[in-house]
């Protein structure tokens, strides 16, 4: 975690440290319990083919939820996350990794405050990005 | 089949309920949901722990990671609060997420949402599809705005 981030570096174009996830069906339980996703393709194989899905998925708010840890585990205590938006574009699953990244795209002062907004992603061990899209953080 | 395809009366039902709210509901934030989602998520920041320095001048403690707002307890749908007519596949479409003050452990969030659109989409796989937006408000027991989100449930 990096409590202390250079803001003269922060122009667009940087790209944060990728966090990699690998989620275990064990962790997809967790998730389900902590945050009522309750839906049986996230822990029952039978039922996710039932389903016409091609095994337990990943849920899209978990993989959110990552994106999130990249940006607040970036900020650390210099600032916080105002807004992070996300479309879920494609399936993950469990114990396959899942690799969160951002990118600076905009930097601006805003009432004393840096602002700096990111294009933000998820992306699997094949390289197509599952989830996108966009986030906003301001530092003090 | 346990799952149909919408029907035109699915669709007509959903486009009745734009403008609809939701009954709203509360969730007591606890140190242990808290600690439970940052631990699902597999996120050790000490933040949602003990808190840091706390900047700004703001008061110290734990604070709610950004997962209280993404998960499923923010969801009025999941919750039961709003229906989601039809007996087709649902789906999440997107999210937008605006954190706007910290939450805390005793906390109480009241969650209250809006259907603000409902349109049809055609998928290349998926066929017919049903794109419901609503716009959820959270407040807490200051009715302080602490959150706002955003997003499309799909009936496919």
């Amino acid at each position: 975690m990096n409590t202390k981030i250079s803001f003269d570096n922060l122009t667009p174009g940087m790209e944060l440290t990728p966090l990699v996830k690998r989620p275990t069906t064990r962790q997809l339980v967790m998730w389900a319990g902590a945050s009522w996703a309750f839906d049986e393709y996230h822990y029952d194989r039978d039922f996710a083919v039932e389903y016409g899905l091609p095994d337990i998925i990943v849920q899209g708010a978990l993989k959110a939820a990552f994106l999130a840890q990249l940006l607040t585990d970036w900020i650390g205590e210099a600032g916080v996350l105002r807004e992070l938006n996300c479309k879920y574009q494609g399936m993950d699953f469990p114990d396959e990794e899942i690799t969160c990244r951002g990118r600076i795209v905009n930097r601006q002062n805003v009432a004393g405050e840096i602002v700096i907004e990111l294009e933000m992603w998820t992306e699997n061990p094949r390289g197509k990005k599952t989830t996108r899209g966009t986030a906003r953080v301001a530092l003090y | 089949m346990k799952w149909e395809k919408i029907t035109d009366s699915d669709v007509l039902e959903l486009k009745r309920m734009v403008g609809k709210e939701s009954e709203p509901y509360d969730i007591e934030v606890t140190k242990g949901l808290i600690r439970h989602l940052a631990e699902a998520v597999g996120d050790s920041n000490p933040l949602w722990r003990d808190g840091g320095q706390g900047s700004k001048g703001e008061e110290g403690g734990a604070v709610a990671s950004p997962a209280l707002l993404i998960c499923n307890l923010t969801n009025t749908i999941i919750q039961g609060k709003m229906s989601l007519p039809g007996k087709g596949r649902r789906l999440d479409g997107w999210r937008e997420w605006k954190y706007i003050s910290p939450i805390r452990p005793g906390d109480v969030i009241t969650v209250k949402s809006r259907i603000t659109d409902v349109y049809e989409r055609h998928g290349k796989k998926l066929g017919r599809m049903v794109f419901m937006i609503t716009e959820t408000i959270l407040t807490n027991q200051r009715s302080e705005k602490v959150g706002m989100i955003r997003g499309s449930a799909v009936r496919y």
